[in-house]
């Protein structure tokens, strides 16, 4: 973790005023190498201060981005991606599997550029260089996560995560969505009860017949066929050994 | 002023509107819906205030029945207010709903009900804040007790003159939060500007359904690929609109990543989150409650199964030894006095005798049989009332579920199937329970195959005269029969009629809650009420039609040469195969159709011929008074009696065997097999006549007609294979 002082020197030098709440939303993000959406930057924040509201940390990142305390980036998976503004230059590799993000910066790549932009006698004044394709984790092993969309590991990058099914999970095992994988009447119905993207589900019940089974979610509880429950992927910790429920 | 009750099930919607309506509330007459939604009128004020208590649902998409009931009513017939039930120890989901009645733009107001429960589980709402950001009022309430009911609907006419009325005026409010950005949920850049790109396309190629539905709404309902929305333009939209809307979607599938319907559900729940995040406060922190505790023990692996049979036997049980006295108690006074005073009464005005006749034994006999279904009722809605209240019926679904996906139904489906075994009427309306269409028609028309108690004299009556040493045996083996064909039959339906996906299971399992007395009191009399009024009608325009078989042509000494003994004559030969053709018992068999115990009283008054007729001295009114009244307080002690003793808690003096003249004629008409045939036939021929209504109210005629047909087949066909394979065997 970076000096807090540092935050501060750079959220007066971006002519914001140093409030708790925006300190603890700027090392959110600067503490997250992996350029957070604004629900993830939500997530990690609240760990800090579990009183900041998502309405604050929207209004907060529209604000950094303004004044350029931060860069605004949409690597095409339908969310706003946040990152704070580098001090030297740098492009993106973006995996389109698992959505993980590689800086990286080539002096090559910058002179081309600049040679394209003399040939059509433009002036350059900033780019952006977005790389799409499929990152070596991925690349060769059995994708986890089938047509997945891009999702960041939920609250600390070093834990251990693994994606898994809600039908596979034991009572007492937990698990955040990451993709509801049912169309139509299902998915809808599903959603509307509360399994949304992002939100920690924990089987709680099996039923004495085996299916169908018992979730917490939402702070309800939700019963649901294992056939029904296998439509919902999740990202489990693995580093942990689950705790032990009913 | 029109208020719409509104809000997700448990949240203690009904109970609300019990504590402003009581009594007054009732079952609205609404054609073509079976799904009940419920009016009552009050004054406040002077003023007439009109309350809709609406289905509880989740959502307000078109999936399930509830959830289209509820949004139908909502476009078309407008309220004036909506009141958004909300259970404030789950504000996240209920809140869900909440959102979507609220971009119908009708004024409305937020009940935070429960509020006593959220208040002791540390569970604090900033209700100003709440209320404020929602641009509503919020009303913290407390269903059960009444607290804060009062101020739902002064706060109701507050909104109703602040807010926009009208379609029209709420969707030029909607132009101008569109245009400053100011709209309450904002679904994302991608979504907003299609919204927005919709919603000005449909201004100008539907104003006419723009004038009537609120435009935002269906902007973002037709870009969900909402069926819904799809009628509303139906006929209207140009092909041009139906394109865009298409290209529209798939610019949000393709950019999205996903379904629109997910990302506007993503982004209310977000939205949502936001919310609860800045209103709720949580003194402590969350910990295992009651409703856990008890689930560990009544969902326990090993325990589950044993706890949930032995709370249906004990519910059956009281229910049906507890109103046997009752039922007996009725039968009594109304085919006693009640008729002879009739008679009495009618002889005085100088009526006709037949006029006398049909009034006295068609019209009061019916009357009094309607009456008879009563006790039963009441007791069983009550422990309804209770298992429904307290929240252990989801419990039920969720253990027996995965026995009843096989034949195709869902959890939910296993108490009425149960409830068959009592009476299959109150069984049939209790298919309202269930989610889907589907699931209903298929479980209603597996009822009639529970062997309903009205069955059991009959069976009681031949093993009594045939099979003596293994009465308990047979009669055991006809309930299972009704159960395996019930299974087979379930499982031929799902493969042929009903072929396709089975209907999801996901469910909610709510807090376990006591319900309180007053709402089971009112769910008791609200169910039983319903039942004599629809139900009662048809059966005593039958039993009036029955009596006039039974009694024409005019003067017939006779039963065999009534109109009744002509038809039961003519239909004698079809049960030739079974071995057991005689008039009387298919005049039996036809009686039954009013209520199957019917077919022992007729074959009674059929075979005994010589039935006691003697009548001493005519008692006198004031004896016959006293006589009622004291038999009502004998069947109140036999009542608890006969429940207490079927617990084996006190032993009760076993009914002597009646000797009767009935038994002998019979064991002259049936041998030991065609008993058995005819048995089977009568766990299995059609329905009696109530439940036939039933299956008609709730189904449609359609599906009642084949209800009949395949019943009297499946009757047919197992009576003939009892007899001809019991003669293969060797038995005579």
């Amino acid at each position: 973790m970076q000096a807090s002082s540092d935050i501060e020197r750079r959220l007066i030098e971006a002519d914001i005023a140093p409030t708790p709440q925006r300190r603890v939303i700027a090392q959110a993000i600067q503490d997250n190498a992996n350029h957070p959406d604004a629900e993830t930057v939500y997530h990690l924040a609240r760990q800090i201060d579990p009183h900041l509201g998502i309405a604050t940390v929207y209004r907060t990142l529209k604000l950094f981005a303004e004044r350029g305390l931060v860069d605004r980036h949409d690597f095409g998976d339908g969310r706003t991606r946040y990152e704070v503004a580098p001090d030297i230059h740098h492009d993106h590799l973006i995996c389109v599997r698992c959505g993980n993000v590689v800086e990286f910066s080539n002096t090559s790549i910058e002179s081309l550029q600049e040679q394209v932009a003399d040939r059509h006698g433009f002036e350059l004044l900033d780019h952006r260089l977005e790389l799409y394709g499929v990152c070596a984790q991925c690349h060769g092993t059995q994708p986890k996560i089938v047509s997945g969309k891009g999702v960041q590991p939920a609250s600390s990058p070093s834990q251990q995560t693994e994606a898994r099914n809600l039908s596979q999970l034991a009572p007492g095992e937990e698990g955040r969505v990451i993709r509801v994988g049912a169309a139509g009447k299902l998915g809808q119905r599903l959603m509307s009860m509360g399994l949304v993207v992002g939100e920690t589900v924990r089987v709680e019940q099996v039923a004495p017949l085996g299916d169908p089974i018992g979730v917490r979610v939402k702070n309800y509880r939700l019963a649901l066929r294992r056939q029904e429950a296998e439509a919902i992927v999740l990202e489990v910790a693995t580093a942990q050994p689950p705790e032990v429920g009913a | 002023m029109r208020i719409a009750f509104a809000g997700n099930p448990n949240a203690g919607k009904s109970a609300l509107v019990n504590a402003l309506a009581g009594t007054r509330l009732h079952v609205g007459n609404w054609p073509g819906v079976t799904v009940e939604k419920k009016e009552a009128v009050l004054r406040v004020n002077g003023q007439e205030v009109r309350l809709v208590d609406l289905p509880g649902t989740y959502s307000l998409s078109t999936y399930s029945i509830e959830e289209r009931v509820t949004r139908d009513f909502l476009l078309h017939d407008r309220p004036d207010v909506v009141v958004a039930v909300v259970d404030a120890t789950n504000l996240e989901r209920n809140l869900y709903l909440t959102l979507q009645l609220l971009e119908l733009g009708i004024p409305t107001v937020i009940a935070l009900n429960v509020w006593d429960e959220a208040r002791e589980k540390g569970i604090g709402v900033d209700v100003q804040r709440l209320a404020d950001l929602l641009e509503v009022e919020v009303v913290p309430t407390v269903a059960t007790t009444g607290e804060g009911v009062d101020a739902l609907i002064p706060a109701a006419r507050r909104v109703h003159e602040r807010q926009p009325r009208t379609v029209a005026e709420y969707n030029s409010a909607c132009r101008l939060a569109t245009e400053r950005g100011t709209h309450l949920v904002h679904y994302g850049p991608l979504i907003d500007p299609e919204v927005r790109l919709l919603g000005e396309a449909l201004h100008r190629e539907v104003p006419e359904v723009i004038s009537r539905v609120p435009c935002r709404w269906l902007a973002v309902k037709c870009l969900e690929g909402d069926e819904g929305a799809r009628e509303l333009l139906d006929g209207q939209a140009p092909a041009a609109l139906w394109t865009q809307i298409e290209v529209q979607r798939h610019r949000i599938r393709t950019l999205g990543g996903n379904e629109t319907a997910a990302l506007v559900t993503d982004g209310r729940y977000g939205f949502i989150k936001g919310l609860v995040q800045d209103v709720v406060t949580r003194s402590r922190p969350e910990r295992r409650d009651l409703t856990e505790r008890i689930d560990r023990l009544i969902l326990n692996r090993v325990l589950g199964i044993p706890i949930f049979l032995g709370l249906i036997w004990l519910v059956f049980h009281i229910t049906f030894d507890g109103s046997t006295p009752f039922i007996d108690w009725v039968d009594g006074v109304v085919s006693g006095p009640l008729q002879r005073w009739a008679k009495l009464g009618l002889a005085a005005l100088g009526a006709p005798v037949w006029m006398s006749a049909l009034l006295s034994e068609g019209v009061v006999g019916g009357v009094g049989f309607v009456l008879t279904f009563v006790p039963v009722l009441c007791f069983l809605y009550l422990f309804l009332g209770l298992l429904e209240g307290s929240g252990y019926m989801a419990r039920a679904a969720f253990i027996m579920d995965r026995f009843l996906h096989g034949i195709g139904l869902h959890g939910k489906s296993f108490i009425p199937m149960i409830l068959g075994f009592g009476c299959n009427v109150p069984a049939v309306y209790a298919t309202r329970a269930l989610d889907t269409y589907r699931d209903r028609v298929l479980t209603s028309l597996l009822i009639p195959l529970m062997s309903c108690s009205a069955r059991l004299p009959v069976y009681a009556l031949f093993v009594a005269a045939f099979f003596q040493k293994s009465q308990g045996t047979i009669i055991f083996g006809l309930y299972m029969l009704g159960i395996m064909l019930a299974v087979g039959a379930g499982f031929v339906f799902k493969h042929t009629l009903f072929v396709g996906e089975s209907p999801s299971f996901v469910m909610e399992l709510p807090p376990y809650r006591l319900p309180t007395v007053r709402s089971l009191l009112l769910y008791t009399w609200d169910k039983v009420r319903a039942f004599v009024k629809k139900a009662g009608t048809y059966i005593l325009a039958t039993s009036i039609l029955v009596w006039f078989l039974l009694n024409l042509p005019w003067g017939v000494e006779q039963r065999h040469d009534s109109y009744f003994g002509i038809v039961a004559s003519a239909a004698a030969p079809v049960f030739a195969p079974m071995g057991f053709d005689s008039w009387e018992a298919a005049g039996a068999l036809l009686t039954g159709i009013i209520a199957k115990e019917v077919v022992v009283s007729t074959m009674g008054e059929i075979y005994a011929a010589d039935l006691d007729a003697g009548q001493g001295q005519p008692p006198t009114v004031g004896d016959e008074l006293r006589g009622i009244g004291v038999g009502f307080v004998t069947a109140c002690k036999d009542s608890v009696v006969s429940v207490l003793s079927g617990l084996h808690l006190i032993s009760a003096t076993p009914d002597a065997a009646p000797p009767s003249a009935l038994t002998q004629r019979i064991r002259q008409a049936f041998t030991p097999l065609t008993a058995l045939a005819f048995m089977v036939f009568v766990l299995t021929y059609i329905p009696c006549v109530v439940t036939m209504a039933a299956l008609g109210q709730e189904l449609g005629w359609r599906w009642a007609g084949f209800s009949i047909v395949y019943l009297l087949t499946l009757g047919w066909l197992f009576s003939f294979m009892t007899y001809q394979g019991g003669r293969l065997l060797g038995f005579a």
